[in-house]
């Protein structure tokens, strides 16, 4: 394939048709595009950028721009999804704004009676412990509650007749794959690393494949299945 | 062998992916039957997590099948080094999985399911799997035979163990199938051949724990085990109920297949029996003594003239039996030595438990049954004089009772025994043979279980009358100061011949019944006390057996369909009827919940079932055979001419009974049982009493005295919906509709009061009984249905709108349309009001289906209805006969049809709907692919949801569209 050259004249919707003529549109590929334009439009072009990157290798900064994809897909899917699903996120920075802005001075705190070093214990504002509880409630939280990892195949396995539990080889499975491209999201000082190509198709193949075992047709992938299945059982 | 290719990295890499859902997970693991799939599967965490038990709701566990273990199953054969390290590894309490890693035991070379075994023994015990015992046998076996010796002692020691912790009940509840199976038929014959003795000592142990754990089975060494095995040999009295009585039989068989191959010495094996204290092992002892008397025959005649062993209790039996089958090993002098103790008789007499005088006669009888009784141990052997003494002997008595064993248990048989038998009775004539019944007293020598008793005489008494029911019956004064007992069974005789048409002298039965009615209710007739409460003690039988032979006379017909028995019998029959109603209230039969709430009470049952109502009943048949002399066919009549003036003795009666101090609900339902008759013969009457007789509201005052109701649910429950009711009874309607939203429990049973009131009602609706125009009806009279189906009970309400359907599925085709219309109307008022909630309450509800399948409303409607109902209950029922309907009118709505069906598919949580209406299923979504558009797309969701739920083969229809296209 011919490296692709940016041209600013040229028409989106007719580059992103060239494209689109470019990439392999597998069944489950157009099924899970379809998935995501339905269950979670946010997220679409994100997915469907990615799979575009991946059909043009020489695309500046593709690794990264699909690594940040596959990523925030992994993380944010299940509360677009799940409308009524809080945040995980503890907002530390504007916590600790909070209590910076009340915290008193060390020379405040202690009378003159002890100095930092010998005191057992200080009084604080009790605002400012509020804030500290808060804040640490939350953590707290945050520490106690599912990964979005696990609340993500929660919400596929909804529909699973069996009710079974979620599998945690799966969720283990799903976060091995984000961290692989979690990795490359990153800007250096330095070059980027060299991405294995092979690597980052099969990477994001699996990534796809995974959702779609939940989400696609499940007669999508029993065909793939039944062809695994014919060459192995022989 | 067969060979398997192996998968490249690139392969397997390809596939995890795939196989994220459980369901496609369970596809490929399903058909997956290539061994070289197990380490990469491994490697990547498949065989980790076994799905845990579950609690369902409505209590128990439920468990899921694991794909991964039964993979491993077909491969076990294949690969079994590496299936034995991950099913040893597994650790769950899922019993399916614990049944796939036995069967992967048993599927697998004897070197790997020996690093099984462990495992398989730890599953049977801590998820008491005891049904598979006789596979784990099996697998023992299997060991036991190939040099896996340790490991077949080992898998036994766990899985076949006895775990002393367990409760008596948990003993008694596993499956012993399986343990006896497994043990008896693979652990002994396999181990007994390689590890005899250690096998053995296993099975004493768990003898030990198996008497220790059923508590009271023991006092010291005593563990009654005469009682519960009588013979230590298969015999007749053995009665194998419990545990422990099994366990002797394979305890005895091990022994004895050791010393018989040769695998132990007799004088090995006896003295491992000496050591455990309790009784079985002593018996089990002189047992294996018997059995190998040629091995030690000097051993048996020790044991034979062992005094202590002649009198010792609990091994009676034993003792007998090596008698029997070795006396001859002893020499004549030896013989002789022990019928010397016969003849010196038992060394203490036991008392007597027929309380018989102890005098010499008495002893010596005993004393020569004793000895006749020890004789028959050795009968085989008897000569002279005692052969003699033991004929003569057996010429009286028979054989004797209890000669070898401490307790004898019999068939059992039903019902009483007689003196005599009809035919003798019939022999003696009948004055002598009421003499000879009444006479009749048990012979307290033949106390027992086989004896005659007096309710097995009157029984046969009962069927001697009826031989002759009409010449007995001119000379039934001769039970005149007869015991009740027997004047109650001529009467049900004289019962049931006139149910059967048969003449008989109803003056002479009337003038018994008279003298009945003057003996003192409570007068003690009873002819004996030895049959404890089972023959009745007062006449109160005997009068209520007098009720139902009135009303059978006032019934009986002639092939003409005129009364059998004259107007002139009126004086009499009155004469009888009336005491009756001095009868008591109560009824024979106990509910808990009787009078607690008497608007829910099940008054019809109670009240047939009292004294006092069942009198009521006749003095009702009464009522309804005089008119038949009064008028020439009452079929041409309206109504009774004259009215009650024809009867006054009829009225005066009931008006009387409406205002006894001590009237009751039982004596009231009566009115409400034959309303009709009450209605034809004197409506005005009946209009004039009918606040009195269904007085309702006398439940606000006192519930105890609300007597009104037990004529309401007996006037429900016994006659059809009758808009001249409906008028005389508006009020009471009115009220009960009411008093349905005040319920508590559920009425939905067809049997159930409140359920039966919304049958009158919606029958009255459909018949067009409150008017003709649907919304008319539906509103008038003060809008009875409407809050018939709004407002009250849930329970009333919905039972009100099935019973449209449920009445309709069987011959509803030919209603007419207005009646179609208001049933249409009523269903639409209905669900915009509170059906839906009602629905959405009930996921299972049924409320709409039986209208949906009856075919009676145009499919159109149906359809439409039917999608919001299911869409509110997505469990609804009968979901088969839904679907059957469905799949015949499907083509008018395809899309909605195809929802409809993917909805039932998503409702079936169990997994035992679909199933049962897949072929329905597959006419309808064929039909909805076939039209196109949404609604294909419809189907093809629904294709794949089912092909989710492991209905893979309606992935064909895809197939079939791909084809097509």
């Amino acid at each position: 394939m011919s490296a692709y050259v940016v041209n600013p004249n040229s028409n989106p919707q007719l580059v992103q048709g060239e494209l689109q003529a470019a990439i392999p549109y597998p069944p489950l590929r157009r099924e899970l595009l379809r998935w995501f334009q339905q269950e979670a439009p946010s997220l679409a072009p994100a997915y469907e950028g990615a799979v575009m990157l991946l059909g043009l290798p020489t695309f500046p900064g593709r690794v990264h721009f699909i690594a940040h994809a596959v990523r925030d897909i992994a993380d944010r899917l299940v509360f677009v999804l799940d409308d009524g699903l809080p945040s995980s996120r503890v907002q530390y920075e504007h916590h600790l704004d909070s209590i910076q802005d009340q915290w008193p001075s060390l020379d405040h705190l202690f009378d003159g009676s002890s100095s930092p070093e010998s005191a057992e214990a200080v009084s604080i504002p009790a605002s400012v412990a509020r804030h500290i509880s808060q804040l640490l409630t939350e953590h707290r939280g945050r520490r106690q509650r599912p990964s979005q990892y696990d609340l993500l195949f929660q919400w596929l396995m909804k529909q699973d007749p069996s009710h079974a539990a979620v599998n945690q080889r799966l969720v283990s499975s799903f976060k091995d794959i984000r961290q692989w491209f979690m990795a490359l999201t990153h800007l250096r000082r330095t070059a980027p690393p060299q991405v294995d190509e092979e690597q980052l198709c099969k990477r994001f193949e699996a990534f796809e494949k995974t959702l779609h075992s939940f989400v696609g047709s499940f007669f999508t992938g029993t065909r793939e299945l039944d062809a695994i299945l014919q060459q192995t059982n022989q | 062998m067969q060979s398997f290719s192996k998968p490249t990295n690139e392969l397997i890499e390809a596939t995890i992916p795939l196989l994220a859902s459980p369901q496609h997970e369970r596809y490929f693991l399903d058909r997956l039957d290539n061994p070289h799939w197990i380490t990469p599967l491994r490697e990547h965490g498949f065989f980790q997590h076994p799905p845990a038990p579950e609690e369902v709701s409505g209590g128990g566990v439920r468990c899921q099948a694991w794909p991964q273990s039964r993979y491993l199953v077909r491969m076990a054969s294949h690969a079994p080094k590496e299936v034995a390290e991950i099913l040893a590894e597994i650790d769950s309490d899922n019993w399916i999985v614990a049944r796939d890693i036995i069967e992967a035991g048993e599927e697998m070379r004897p070197e790997y399911a020996a690093k099984l075994a462990p495992k398989i023994g730890e599953l049977i015990e801590q998820l008491g799997l005891w049904y598979k015992l006789d596979d784990v046998g099996g697998i023992a076996a299997r060991l036991a035979r190939e040099n896996e010796a340790d490991a077949a002692v080992d898998l036994v020691k766990t899985a076949f163990a006895i775990d002393r912790r367990k409760t008596t009940t948990t003993l008694r509840h596993r499956d012993d199938y399986g343990y006896f199976e497994g043990l008896r038929d693979s652990v002994i014959p396999s181990l007994i051949a390689v590890r005899a003795s250690e096998l053995l000592e296993l099975l004493i142990r768990w003898m030990s724990e198996a008497i220790e754990t059923e508590e009271g089975r023991r006092i010291g060494g005593d563990d009654f085990s005469y009682v519960w095995r009588p013979a230590i040999e298969d015999h007749e009295q053995n009665r194998d109920f419990d545990f422990a009585a099994k366990l002797v039989g394979c305890v005895r068989d091990a022994f004895e297949l050791a010393i018989r191959d040769g695998h132990l010495r007799l004088s090995d094996a006896l003295p491992m029996l000496e050591e455990p204290e309790y009784l079985l092992f002593r018996r089990l002892h002189l047992h294996l003594i018997t059995e190998f008397a040629d091995h030690d025959p000097e051993l048996a005649r020790r044991t034979m003239l062992d005094r202590s062993l002649f009198g010792a209790y609990g091994c009676k039996h034993e003792h007998a039996r090596l008698m029997g089958q070795r006396f001859g090993l002893l020499s004549k002098q030896q013989q002789a030595e022990w019928l010397e103790w016969i003849e010196a008789g038992p060394e203490k007499m036991e008392p007597d438990y027929r309380d018989e005088s102890e005098d010499d006669e008495s002893r010596q009888r005993r004393r020569e049954y004793w000895q006749f009784q020890k004789l028959h141990w050795i009968r085989d052997h008897l000569t002279d004089m005692w052969r003699t003494f033991y004929e003569r002997k057996f010429e009286e008595h028979g054989k004797p009772d209890l000669a070898d064993l401490h307790v004898y248990s019999s068939g059992g048989r039903w019902g009483h025994e007689s003196p005599y038998t009809a035919e003798q009775l019939s022999e003696m004539g009948f004055e002598a043979a009421v003499e000879a019944v009444a006479r009749w007293r048990l012979d307290p020598e033949q106390r027992g279980l086989d004896e005659p008793t007096v309710e097995g005489l009157a029984g046969t008494f009962q069927e001697y009358v009826a031989l002759d029911a009409l010449t007995f019956s001119s000379q039934a004064r001769q039970l005149e100061d007869k015991p009740a007992v027997y004047v109650r069974r001529f009467l049900r005789a004289m019962e049931a011949a006139v149910k059967e048409g048969k003449q008989i002298d109803l003056v002479s039965v009337l003038a018994l019944c008279e003298w009945v009615l003057n003996r003192p209710v409570d007068e003690d007739t009873s002819p004996t006390n030895a049959d404890g409460g089972l023959v009745e003690r007062d006449w109160q039988w005997c009068r209520d057996t007098i009720a139902d032979l009135l009303q059978e006379i006032c019934k009986a017909k002639d092939d003409a369909q005129r009364p059998r028995f004259g107007v002139q019998h009126r004086e009499k029959l009155w004469a009888v009827i009336k005491p009756l109603l001095n009868s008591p209230t109560k009824s024979y039969i106990l509910r808990e919940d009787a009078e607690k709430d008497p608007r829910i009470t099940d008054w019809p049952q109670l009240a047939l079932n009292s004294p006092r109502g069942r009198a009521m009943n006749a003095v009702v048949a009464y009522a309804d055979w005089m008119p038949d002399h009064l008028v020439e066919d009452r079929k041409e009549q309206r109504s009774l001419p004259g009215g009650f003036e024809q009867m006054p003795e009829v009225r005066e009666l009931l008006e009387d009974q409406l205002t006894r101090p001590d009237d009751h609900f039982t004596a009231r339902a009566a009115f409400g049982w034959r309303l009709g008759l009450l209605f034809w013969l004197d409506a005005d009457w009946l209009r004039r009493h009918a606040d009195t007789i269904f007085d309702l509201r006398a439940y606000e005052d006192d519930p105890s005295k609300a007597f009104g109701w037990a004529a309401w649910n007996t006037f429900l429950f016994a006659n059809r919906p009758r808009i001249e009711f409906y008028r005389i009874l508006r009020d009471q309607f009115s009220y009960a509709v009411d008093q349905a939203a005040t319920l508590e429990k559920p009425q939905d049973s067809r049997e159930q009061p409140f359920a039966q009131l919304a049958e009158h009602l919606i029958v009255l609706y459909g018949r067009g009984d409150f008017g003709r125009d649907a919304s008319e009806a539906f509103d008038a009279d003060s809008a009875i249905v409407k809050r018939l189906v709004t407002t009250t009970h849930e329970s009333v309400r919905s039972h009100a709108i099935e019973f449209v359907g449920m009445t309709l599925k069987d011959g509803g085709e030919d209603l007419p349309k207005e009646v179609v219309q208001r049933f249409k109307n009523l269903w639409e008022r209905y669900w915009e009001a509170i059906g839906a909630e009602d629905a959405e309450r009930n996921p299972g509800s049924y409320v709409f289906g039986y209208w949906f399948s009856c075919g009676v409303f145009d499919p159109e409607w149906s359809i439409v209805q039917l999608e919001k109902f299911v869409t509110a209950a997505r469990k609804a029922g009968p979901d088969h006969m839904i679907m059957k309907r469905l799949a015949s009118i499907c083509n008018i709505d395809p899309l909605r049809s195809a929802r409809i069906v993917g909805m039932l598919v998503d409702g079936d949580d169990e997994g035992w709907r679909v199933p049962s209406w897949k072929g329905e299923a597959r006419t309808v979504l064929i039909a909805a692919m076939k039209a196109g558009g949404e609604a294909k797309d419809v189907a093809e969701q629904v294709v794949d949801r089912l092909g989710r739920r492991g209905y893979v083969e309606f992935g064909e229809l895809l197939e079939k569209k791909s084809d097509d296209g």
